[in-house]
């Protein structure tokens, strides 16, 4: 008896994972990594913004960082903007 | 054989997904179905996990390990704590948490983790197929007897805890998840991808979260159950968990620094490395009986084919760090050591020598005999004299840290926004200095206060800067910040709780204790508080034969609590087990075990501790874990701004 659950069990996981095998693959090429990371860089630039008004970060220090971010901002921003031009909602 | 054909089927689906996944570069739809194996693997785990339970439940004494593990008496949370109550049994659950870990990763939604999930597959596989080996082949929880008995012999005493059903599981979920980020950072090697640092963030903290847990959860548990009166004894398999605890402490910190500076990148590789293989050591102290420790199973063969898979690790984290040296390049420089990188880099310098001074201690029984041909031991006394200064940089670094900027800062205003802690750690030392007359008491107290104080204090100014800003009280303004950088500020709550703990680490150098022996009836005199010994009550159930003490706590005349410690024998077991009763208080906990009784009387010898300010270690915990859990269940609100063109602007021009 266990050994014929053994290899029901078997029999369907197996037909469960070979089953993309046999269809076709649905992936789609997105650019969501680079939407993250731009996410994660207007996140930065929030934070920088609170340590600037806290006195955590300098004017000086505040003004160079910002533009290091903004740079970066714009790169991935036109990156997306030619991959995705209409967004993706 | 279910159970165990189950597990021989998980092996084949883990090996196939270590195969199929590398190969679908090629074949895209390979990569599917290597992720459907992985979460066929965890089926047939949990499927055979799920028979030991029900066979521990059914109390199917046929299985070898179900004697061994549980008994017709059992409470039902013991009956499903007996799962990893043994070396085979914890094996099994070692085997389910990693699956279910595998299975979870591989279909993660993450943009910035996909791309490395088909090289972490085979790294996860590989662990999935050598831990579910050994278990299956080695240790299998589904042997049988010969001879079927009535009645089991029982879990060990000892174990019959609360925590014994949370803390293993905890503990395992902390050691085990660490072999993801180690995959991943393993992935990242092969496929030429530096930028995994993000990606794994949240991976990182959920099993260093959980590993932290566990540890003050095993703290608890031989508090309350083994009768020392402490809480931590730096025994062998209590170092092996810390390690890797450490070196993931570094971990996360150091990724900060990676992922805003792209810096650090050799080292974040290495300490992946170092604190996934310090989690396999740390199951290879407890499960090959190497070091003799209270929390060891007995002496097993898969002692040495953890070992191999040890050697296996470490060779190839580190041959992979070294093949992809030249692209581990730091993308930008240090500006300046004052700055929160170079903060970040002397606290990892600090937590290296602690991985460091443990691994000594801990290692040096086996070490010295094999040098000098005799055992040389070290004890609390060396750890503590060793950690302690450490734990202080720590602690002080930490501060420093937390009002320092990145790239550069200056020392004025570091100095500047430190002045109001110092103050208040400067006043709260020197109360405790006159009150104690303690040097040591006094530091400590210092420097917890210093980083506690600076966790506040910063975030009460962050919030007030951002409510000036946009109008906010200043308690929405705490929630806005922890909602919109969950790991910043849920980093000053695990600060503040780890300086909470620091305070009631201090209590242990005032602990006290005395052994008396006293007649019911009879009372002593202990730490400011009068013992009245009532009466003594032994009965019998099915399992074990039971000495109750009814103690009354007098104190200024009024009584203030009835103790109740117990000394039991467990018949199956054959050995005395403490039930320790205390009386615990913010200011300090009071101790009492019932130590021995006389046959002849009922005469009793009581061993009394009285503790300060333990309660204060498990309110920082709390502090400390709530912090934790912020900072990985939040997620930062920005999700959707860069989703659409439109989005994108508006956030830009915010």
């Amino acid at each position: 008896m266990d050994a014929l659950i053994l290899v029901g069990v078997l029999l369907v996981l197996t037909a469960w994972v070979a089953a993309p095998l046999y269809g076709r693959d649905a992936a789609s090429a997105t650019d969501d990594a680079t939407r993250a990371r731009l996410d994660a860089l207007l996140g930065r630039l929030r934070e920088l913004e609170v340590d600037h008004a806290s006195g955590l970060v300098t004017d000086d220090g505040y003004a160079q960082q910002r533009a290091e971010t903004e740079a970066e901002a714009a790169r991935l921003t036109q990156r997306l903007d030619q991959v995705d031009p209409n967004g993706t909602d | 054989m279910l159970g165990r054909g189950l597990l021989f089927v998980a092996i084949g689906f883990a090996a196939f997904a270590s195969l199929a996944a590398p190969a679908s570069a090629r074949r895209p739809e390979l990569l599917v179905a290597a992720r459907r194996a992985m979460v066929a693997a965890a089926i047939a785990i949990a499927g055979s996990a799920v028979l030991l339970w029900y066979a521990l439940f059914a109390r199917d004494f046929s299985l070898s390990y179900v004697w061994a593990s549980t008994s017709r008496a059992a409470q039902p949370w013991y009956t499903f704590s007996a799962l990893w109550s043994g070396m085979a049994g914890s094996l099994l659950l070692w085997c389910l948490i990693l699956a279910v870990y595998a299975a979870v990763f591989v279909r993660t939604r993450s943009p910035l983790l996909r791309p490395f999930v088909p090289w972490a597959i085979p790294v996860l596989g590989a662990c999935v197929v050598f831990f579910v080996a050994i278990t299956a082949v080695f240790e299998n929880p589904f042997a049988r007897l010969d001879v079927v008995p009535a009645d089991g012999r029982g879990m060990n005493p000892l174990l019959h805890s609360p925590g014994m059903v949370i803390h293993p599981p905890l503990l395992y979920a902390g050691l085990i998840g660490l072999l993801i980020p180690f995959a991943v950072a393993v992935s990242a090697m092969v496929t030429k991808r530096p930028d995994w640092i993000g990606a794994v963030r949240r991976w990182t903290l959920v099993p260093w979260l959980a590993l932290g847990a566990g540890l003050v959860l095993g703290g608890s548990w031989a508090y309350t159950e083994l009768g020392w009166g402490g809480y931590w004894g730096w025994d062998p398999v209590e170092n092996a968990a810390l390690l890797p605890w450490l070196a993931a402490t570094a971990f996360v910190h150091s990724s900060m620094v990676e992922d805003r500076r792209g810096m650090l990148r050799v080292w974040n590789v290495f300490l992946a490395t170092a604190a996934a293989t310090l989690a396999v050591f740390g199951t290879f102290l407890t499960r090959s009986g190497l070091l003799s420790s209270v929390h060891a199973f007995a002496e097993s063969p898969v002692g040495r084919w953890f070992f191999v898979f040890l050697g296996v690790q470490t060779v190839l984290g580190l041959s992979l760090l070294a093949w992809r040296w030249p692209m581990l390049r730091a993308d930008d420089r240090f500006d300046s050591a004052v700055s929160k990188e170079g903060l970040f880099l002397v606290n990892n310098f600090v937590f290296l020598a602690a991985v460091f001074v443990v691994l000594w201690g801990t290692l040096l029984p086996l070490t010295s005999e094999a040098i000098w041909g005799r055992e040389i031991a070290v004890g609390p006394p060396f750890f503590n004299r060793v950690f302690s200064p450490l734990a202080a940089i720590l602690l002080v670094v930490a501060a420093i840290g937390s009002v320092t900027p990145w790239r550069r800062g200056s020392s004025r205003a570091i100095v500047l926004r430190l002045t109001g802690p110092a103050i208040a750690a400067t006043v709260l030392a020197g109360v405790t200095l006159l009150v104690t007359r303690r040097a040591d008491a006094s530091g400590v107290v210092w420097v917890a206060t210093l980083l506690g104080a600076t966790s506040l204090i910063e975030t009460v100014r962050a919030a007030r800067a951002r409510g000036a800003a946009t109008g906010s009280s200043t308690r929405a303004s705490v929630a806005a910040l922890l909602a919109r950088n969950p790991r910043r500020y849920g980093g000053y709550l695990v600060h503040l709780g780890v300086a909470v703990m620091v305070i009631g680490f201090a209590g242990s150098l005032f602990r006290t204790q005395t052994q008396v022996e006293v007649s019911p009836g009879g009372s002593f005199d202990f730490a400011g508080y009068t013992f009245v010994y009532r009466e003594l009550q032994r009965f019998s159930p099915p399992d074990k034969d039971v000495n109750l003490a009814v103690v009354d706590v007098r104190r200024g005349g009024g009584a203030i609590a009835t103790l109740r410690p117990q000394l039991n024998l467990h018949r199956n077991w054959d050995q005395p087990q403490s039930e320790i009763a205390i009386r615990s208080t913010p200011r300090a906990d009071l101790y009492l075990i019932l130590a021995g009784t006389r046959a002849t009387s009922d005469d009793t010898v009581f061993r009394v501790h009285h503790n300060p300010l333990v309660m204060w270690v498990w309110i920082g915990a709390v502090i400390a874990v709530l912090g934790g859990l912020s900072a990985i269940a939040l997620r930062p609100r920005r999700r959707r701004e860069a989703s659409t063109p439109a989005t994108r602007q508006a956030a830009w021009t915010r």
